[in-house]
């Protein structure tokens, strides 16, 4: 056991909750849906629904429309993509600071974090019409 | 002493080694799967705008433009899930009693398994 085990504390510098723990954690849950769900999202919306002629468009949008409109896809949606968001956005915001921009981490919270946080609001209120 | 030391170092620092490369193509996976979840919420809302709405949408996606996005959003998507299931194991590794499971055997546990389930799953779902 060390001495220092606080949270933050390593390393001599004084142990101040900073917030990083959370969005790591969010990162990681993030991370996972978004490596299980997201490719399948993209073969359905980028390739599945757009190919082929107008009937078979059709079809699997109405297939589509019917799995996005059951309320336990509702939720799944939500939690899947408001995790990914958030992820993204952790990840995106720790990648513009090694490339140089340390000194604007706090202010980079408001785009990354608050840019997710706003797609989640938005998915749910357009979860909520569908 | 004062301060931090901060050892100065050029914006692309990441073209040094390949190591550092392939950390940087994996970080901005993101950048990338972000954009097509902007991509994806735009969908979910242009389907809650009724069917003509949405039938219009999925007609521009047919574009080449927005296949070539797709194309790119489907690799950076796809080497995300790759390099996090190569992580998994290491950041949450499974011990049968003292045991531990080799990482390949865990990477399809708990990634390659359950990424395969879900993607059919999905496809199944849009195509029956």
């Amino acid at each position: 056991m060390s001495a220092g085990g606080v949270s933050g504390g390593r390393g001599g510098r004084p142990a101040r909750p900073s917030g990083e723990a959370f969005w790591w954690a969010v990162f990681s849950a993030g991370g996972v849906m978004a490596a299980l769900f997201v490719p399948a999202f993209v073969i359905v919306t980028g390739f599945l629904l757009p190919s082929g002629d107008a009937a078979v468009a059709a079809e699997r949008s109405a297939q589509f429309a019917a799995a996005a409109g059951w309320w336990p896809v509702k939720l799944v949606l939500l939690g899947v993509v408001s995790l990914s968001l958030f992820h993204c956005g952790h990840r995106i915001r720790h990648t513009l600071m090694d490339l140089g921009m340390r000194g604007a981490s706090g202010l980079l919270k408001l785009p990354c974090y608050g840019g997710a946080l706003a797609g989640s609001v938005w998915l749910g209120w357009v979860l909520w019409g569908i | 002493m004062s301060g931090q030391y901060h050892r100065p170092h050029r914006w692309a620092w990441f073209l040094e080694r390949p190591g550092y490369m392939r950390f940087m193509v994996r970080e901005l996976t993101s950048f990338f799967v972000g954009g097509y979840l902007v991509v994806f919420l735009i969908t979910l809302a242009r389907l809650g705008g009724g069917e003509a709405a949405f039938a219009e949408w999925v007609a521009a996606l047919a574009s080449p433009g927005w296949m070539a996005a797709h194309i790119v959003a489907l690799v950076a998507a796809v080497w995300h899930a790759v390099t996090w299931f190569a992580a998994v194991p290491q950041a949450m590794p499974i011990y049968l009693g003292e045991e531990r499971l080799p990482a390949p055997i865990a990477a399809i546990v708990m990634g390659y398994g359950p990424w395969l389930t879900v993607t059919a799953v999905i496809v199944w779902w849009v195509l029956r």
